[in-house]
């Protein structure tokens, strides 16, 4: 069962600011944690001016770090 | 080179993107004023003492962007600069060091950490040949108007407590081009400088920057009198995105103005059995080895610091200026600009005629966020489709040396072919060097500059592992497996004629 949905926005905005690096962030993680998560990139999340953006179980986050990012993945994996 | 997007990087492109939205409304004389207090205020993160410096540096980055010299127009305002962006003087030089937001990082090459114990054995006082090591409060200490930086103090300590610094700027120049003044300030000596930007890239503060032409494209593409066209280098597969293919990138081209677009390959495609023959006749004229001269680093290397082999790089003009002059000579009148991976492509184009402007890929995304174009959300059926698989091969180290030895074979001439292929400067350097002194022997150099060839120049978005493959794909995907079978770019080559060659 996944415990989450990632959806990493790839737009062009995302991409010149670093969107490859939450996406190869995120595929760094555990086997293990990564089974729990159901990941994703779609074109656009409409939030260019705060990019790179990611939508975390429905929730916007923008701008995003990769680090940031890993934190709240391992947050909600844990609950 | 490149996975990573840095704050450095990003403060850069968000330069680039505000000075290009600027340009397209036509607003850029009289809204440029406020690009630094737009994109760092109070509430944005803080690097530099205060909020007045970071704007400060951003004003200089401006400078930079639009081609101008930051030491030269010091006091110069930004606003009267944007007014005269189309007359921007050029004095040859690329790659500049932005004095503000140089960080004068620390010159002594040795210093004493707090791991010292200040031991009973004190290696590192005995084995310093000027007597330079004291102790001082319980510690070592390096007088270091003694010093003379040989480094036998750090190899002896038992707690690696020594510690060598070195700048990153000075590290990452493999021609020795830039170093510290008196002043611990960065400075340039463009008599040894190739211009491969690899300082651009790895100085952390972003204090070495390249110049653009950013605000002219942009003009040239608004100005609809003026017909565009687009060259794209053979790397750009992937650049922006590994999803988005070639198709999406030209759609887009077109979109925002340019009217025709040519991969950079087609040019490659003409040069390829030039430079394949050239190698045939500079053998049997006893030169002893030729190199390529497609990567301008390359070449300036040989040129400037190895002047006893100047005369072996191949004559041949690099892919870019053949297919440009062939363009220009199809209709002089239209514009012609270069998009690629490199910044020393940006000073081979200056004593060009053919060719009106070179863009990175990076300064195109800037360009194309301007404009609001989002480039997955494309689906376009427009076909590229210029280049052979050989032209489509040059994007990565060790696609020239082949080209030109599937030439050979196809001529039977493969037994004669004895090449060598070196990428990343530092390595062409070194295998200049062991050529020199009679340790290697081969008659045929390919060279690049960047490590991995173009696919690593410092103007790509993406990491290179991911686009050589994409380039590899692309390349096997085209119609013609050989350049020879390319007929247009035989018939382009004939036309050029001599001017094929350098």
């Amino acid at each position: 069962m996944k415990k989450c949905t990632v959806e990493i926005c790839v737009g062009t905005p995302c991409h010149l600011m670093g969107a490859q690096d939450l996406l190869s962030a995120v595929q760094s993680i555990s086997k293990a944690q990564l089974e729990l998560i159901h990941l994703k990139t779609v074109p656009c999340l409409k939030s260019c001016e705060n990019s790179p953006a990611v939508r975390i179980n429905g929730e916007i986050c923008a701008p995003m770090t990769p680090d940031e990012l890993i934190q709240k993945i391992t947050a909600l994996l844990e609950v | 080179m490149h996975t990573n997007v840095s704050e450095v990087t990003k403060i850069k492109r968000r330069v680039y993107i505000s000075l290009a939205r600027l340009a397209m409304k036509d607003q850029l004389v009289e809204k440029i004023e406020t690009i630094p207090e737009t994109l760092c205020t109070s509430d944005t993160p803080r690097y530099r003492c205060c909020e007045y410096k970071e704007q400060a540096i951003l004003s200089e980055r401006i400078k930079l962007a639009m081609g101008f010299d930051p030491d030269l127009h010091k006091h110069t305002p930004l606003s009267k600069l944007a007014a005269e962006v189309e007359n921007v003087e050029d004095d040859e030089k690329v790659i500049r060091v932005l004095s503000i937001a140089c960080d004068h990082c620390p010159i002594d090459k040795f210093i004493v950490t707090d791991a010292c114990r200040n031991c009973v054995a004190h290696s590192c006082q005995n084995v310093c040949p000027k007597n330079a090591i004291v102790i001082i409060q319980n510690k070592a200490f390096i007088d270091q108007g003694k010093c003379i930086e040989c480094g036998r103090c750090k190899d002896v300590c038992s707690f690696g407590a020594i510690h060598q610094n070195s700048r990153p700027c000075e590290r990452a120049c493999a021609v020795k081009a830039i170093r510290a003044d008196f002043t611990r300030q960065a400075s340039i000596d463009y008599d040894k400088c190739v211009g491969c930007g690899s300082c651009v890239i790895s100085c952390p503060f972003g204090a070495i920057g390249d110049t653009t032409q950013i605000v002219q494209v942009v003009k040239m593409l608004k100005n609809s009198e003026e017909r565009v066209k687009a060259i794209l280098a053979p790397s750009f597969l992937g650049q922006f995105g590994a999803k988005v293919g070639p198709e999406k990138i030209k759609a887009a081209l077109q979109q925002i103005g340019f009217t025709d677009v040519y991969e950079a390959a087609l040019g490659a495609d003409m040069v390829a059995l030039n430079e394949a023959h050239e190698l045939v006749e500079r053998l049997e004229e006893n030169q002893p080895f030729m190199t390529s001269s497609c990567c301008p680093s390359f070449l300036s290397l040989v040129e400037q610091h190895f002047p006893e082999f100047a005369d072996y790089p191949s004559l041949t003009v690099s892919p870019m200026i053949a297919l440009a002059r062939s363009l220009k000579r199809e209709n002089p009148e239209e514009k012609v600009i270069f998009i690629g991976p490199c910044i020393t492509k940006k000073l081979e184009a200056k004593g060009e005629e053919s060719l009106d402007a070179v863009l990175t890929f990076e300064e195109l995304g800037c360009i194309l966020v301007s404009m609001g174009i989002n480039l997955t959300e494309y689906n376009s059926k427009v076909e590229l489709n210029d280049a052979s698989r050989h032209g489509r091969n040059f994007a990565y180290a060790g696609g020239l040396k082949s080209v030109i030895g599937e030439v050979l074979k196809l001529e039977g001439k493969e037994d004669m072919f004895k090449p060598i292929q070196v990428d990343g400067l530092s390595n062409c350097v070194d295998l200049l060097k062991q050529i020199s002194n009679g340790k290697l022997d081969c008659n045929f150099i390919e060279g690049m500059g960047c490590h991995g060839g173009c696919v690593g120049g410092p103007g790509n978005m993406m990491n290179m592992k991911v686009t050589t493959k994409l380039v590899q794909n692309f390349a096997n995907k085209s119609e013609w497996k050989l350049a020879t079978e390319n007929e247009r770019a035989e018939e382009m080559k004939k036309d050029l004629a001599e001017k094929i060659e350098r």
